[in-house]
């Protein structure tokens, strides 16, 4: 134990006398680690963001959009899903809780007094918040009432609430929606500042379906999408799989007709936000693994050379006792000391180059206990991988080829 | 009471496709507290000797007793630990760390030691203080003369307490006025009791030691 503890101050002694390998040795690991750690980063990062957006969307929750994929991506109408399909949601399944109609039009005039802004407006019934778990912050939610008898009234989202109303309370008040629908304010939703795929969640009214469709929507027959709650306890891939079922009956969808709609759950948005960070993560994962085995070269090359170097060294230390074992522990830990110290230089690099990266692009990062941890032992692991056959070479050294 | 005791020992090297007989039949006794010099023309086998007396390398066949007990046989560790407790050394080149201080130089010993002591650092400053170089602890070897150099090897080789200290050529790079001083405190140390052989082929240095043992192409003359 002490001629560890020996072994451990001769290599710490050596490493910061020998500056010159030590910087180089140390810089090379750092700038793998570097990237390792903003990968890391990227990786916890993209996962917080996919479940903080899945935590948003509702757990136990789905949401049906009117035409297939294909369709949706060719940005053809999507004439699919009626208020019909509503009522016979609820009606067949008992286990669907909240069955919540939404009705969608961007880009329409609100004004308030002489304050006038543009915005989406959701047509939809008193459970568009609690299908969403987006909780009302100033005043009260849309009630029952207000829903069924299409009173003119609305939610406001944070951002509308602040363009119409600057710091006074929107509360009771009545903004125009389209110059000519008036709209009281009963409450305004909490903030969702976090924007998914550069959508503003807080750009949003909310009023009552009937309203929408018949003074902005010319009464048209179709809806945009229905928000769906389950009952907890349930698997939600077994009642995707029944709706579905149930929507193609009722669409009168022959076999071999692609659906006329799109089901979409929180694993799923999980699953596309993964995969949409997984290939610059790939990226970014080969070229850090690259210059991490780059720089235990480097390390390994320095160190053999170092062993040439300090062959009178190992001779000394030899003569006066030193055991091979003694040698080759000074010299690993020599190497495992620089990379773990280029670890840590390695993280802050990292995290301070990861400041920088969100600048450019809209990148989440995440910087946990993890990133630090995988990068330390990443580097700790590549002195001892890449010190081993210096060391061994400094260990077989003849000690009288070494004082000669 | 011998402290050394060289039965027929033999030692070849390949040097490329020849074979080198550095020593080709060496018997000899040194005993407990004497100072014996080595004399012997260059190529003659003294560094060869004194590595294997000093226990840095192993003889091809022969026996050699050490203290008591058989070296020839002994693997690497064991050699390492009876160099570390029992052996001192003293080079031409002095061969110091040259990043380390004069202090941590004469330490250096003790690293190697399994057990851990806490006053290894005033015993240090003892053995500057026996060689005259108390007042350089701290300096690099770089900043010291030759025979301050010297003088910073013999008190290394003092640390651990050895009954033996070797000296090959220990004067070798250093003007006369230095190297008696050399040997004056190796004369010193040799008369508190320390075993000390010094290789030289200076007859003025080896007038020093009590008894001279002469090589020749690797035999001992008139042994
Ligand atoms: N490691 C070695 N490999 C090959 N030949 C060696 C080696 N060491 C010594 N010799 C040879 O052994 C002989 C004795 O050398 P050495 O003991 O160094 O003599 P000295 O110290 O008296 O000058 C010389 O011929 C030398 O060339
Ligand atoms: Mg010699």
């Amino acid at each position: 134990m002490a001629r560890l503890i020996n072994n451990i101050r001769s290599a710490a002694y050596a490493v910061a006398s020998f500056k010159l390998r030590s910087a180089f040795c140390l810089f090379s690991v750092a700038l793998g680690i570097a990237s390792i750690t903003v990968i890391v980063a990227s990786v916890e990062g993209a996962y917080k963001k996919a479940y903080d957006f899945a935590e948003m969307f509702g757990p136990e929750t789905v949401l049906v959009f009117g035409g297939s994929e294909e369709q949706r991506a060719n940005g053809e109408k999507m004439k699919a899903l009626t208020l019909g399909d509503i009522k016979a949601i609820g009606e067949a399944f008992p286990t669907a809780t909240l069955v919540v109609p939404i009705a969608m039009r961007g880009g329409v005039a609100v004004s308030y007094l002489n304050v006038k802004s543009q915005t989406l407006i959701i047509g939809s019934t008193e459970d568009y918040a609690r299908s969403w778990a987006w909780p009302v912050e100033q005043g009260v939610d849309l009630s029952p009432e207000d829903a069924a008898f299409g009173r003119g009234v609305c939610l406001l989202g944070q951002q509308v609430a602040s363009t119409l109303f600057k710091d006074t309370s929107p509360i009771g008040k009545t903004v125009l929606v389209n110059t000519k629908i008036p709209c009281r304010v009963t409450g305004v939703l909490a903030d969702r500042s976090a924007s998914v795929a550069g959508i503003n969640l807080n750009d949003r009214i909310i009023m009552p379906i009937g309203v929408m469709m018949r003074k902005l929507m010319n009464d048209a027959k179709y809806i945009s999408a229905i928000k769906i709650k389950y009952q907890h306890g349930r698997p939600l891939m077994r009642s995707i799989a029944e709706l579905r079922l149930f929507l193609r009956d009722r669409h009168q969808l022959q076999e071999g007709q692609s659906d006329d709609f799109t089901i979409i759950s929180p694993e799923e948005i999980i699953k596309f936000l993964a995969a949409l960070t997984g290939s610059l993560v790939v990226s970014l994962g080969v070229s850090g693994i690259v210059s991490l085995i780059v720089s235990g070269f480097v390390l390994a090359n320095l160190f053999l050379l170092s062993v040439k170097e300090r062959t009178q060294e190992i001779g000394i230390r030899r003569a006066v006792g030193a055991k091979k074992r003694d040698i080759f522990q000074q010299f690993i830990i020599e190497s495992a000391l620089l990379t773990s110290a280029g670890g840590v230089l390695g993280f802050i690099l990292g995290y301070g180059g990861s400041k920088l990266l969100p600048l450019i692009a809209d990148f989440p990062m995440y910087f946990s206990w993890k990133a630090f941890v995988i990068g330390l032992t990443l580097s700790i692991a590549t002195g001892l991988i890449f010190g081993v056959a210096p060391a061994r070479a400094a260990a077989n050294l003849n000690p009288i080829e070494a004082v000669r | 009471m011998k402290l050394i005791e060289l039965r027929h020992l033999r030692k070849q090297f390949i040097a490329g496709d020849v074979m080198v007989d550095a020593l080709k039949d060496v018997s000899l006794t040194v005993e407990r507290g004497a100072f014996t010099a080595i004399m012997g023309a260059s190529g003659s086998g003294k560094t060869t000797l004194m590595n294997i007396i000093g226990c840095l390398d192993t003889p091809t066949s022969g026996t050699y007793i050490l203290n008591g007990m058989d070296v020839s046989t002994m693997d690497d560790d064991q050699l390492s630990a009876v160099r570390n407790k029992t052996i001192g050394f003293v080079f031409q080149n002095f061969f110091l760390l040259h990043y380390a201080t004069v202090l941590e130089n004469v330490l250096l010993p003790t690293l190697y030691v399994d057990t851990l002591r806490h006053d290894l650092k005033d015993k240090a400053m003892e053995m500057l203080q026996i060689v005259g170089l108390k007042d350089r602890a701290l300096f690099k070897p770089r900043q010291l003369s030759g025979g301050q150099q010297q003088r910073t090897a013999i008190a290394r080789a003092l640390i651990n307490d050895p009954d033996l200290i070797i000296c090959d050529e220990p004067t070798g790079q250093l003007d006369s006025n230095t190297a008696s001083e050399i040997m004056k405190i190796l004369t010193k140390l040799n008369e508190k009791g320390k075993t000390i052989i010094v290789v030289t082929h200076d007859a003025n240095i080896a007038a020093y030691a009590g008894s001279t043992i002469v090589i020749k192409d690797g035999l001992i003359e008139g042994g």
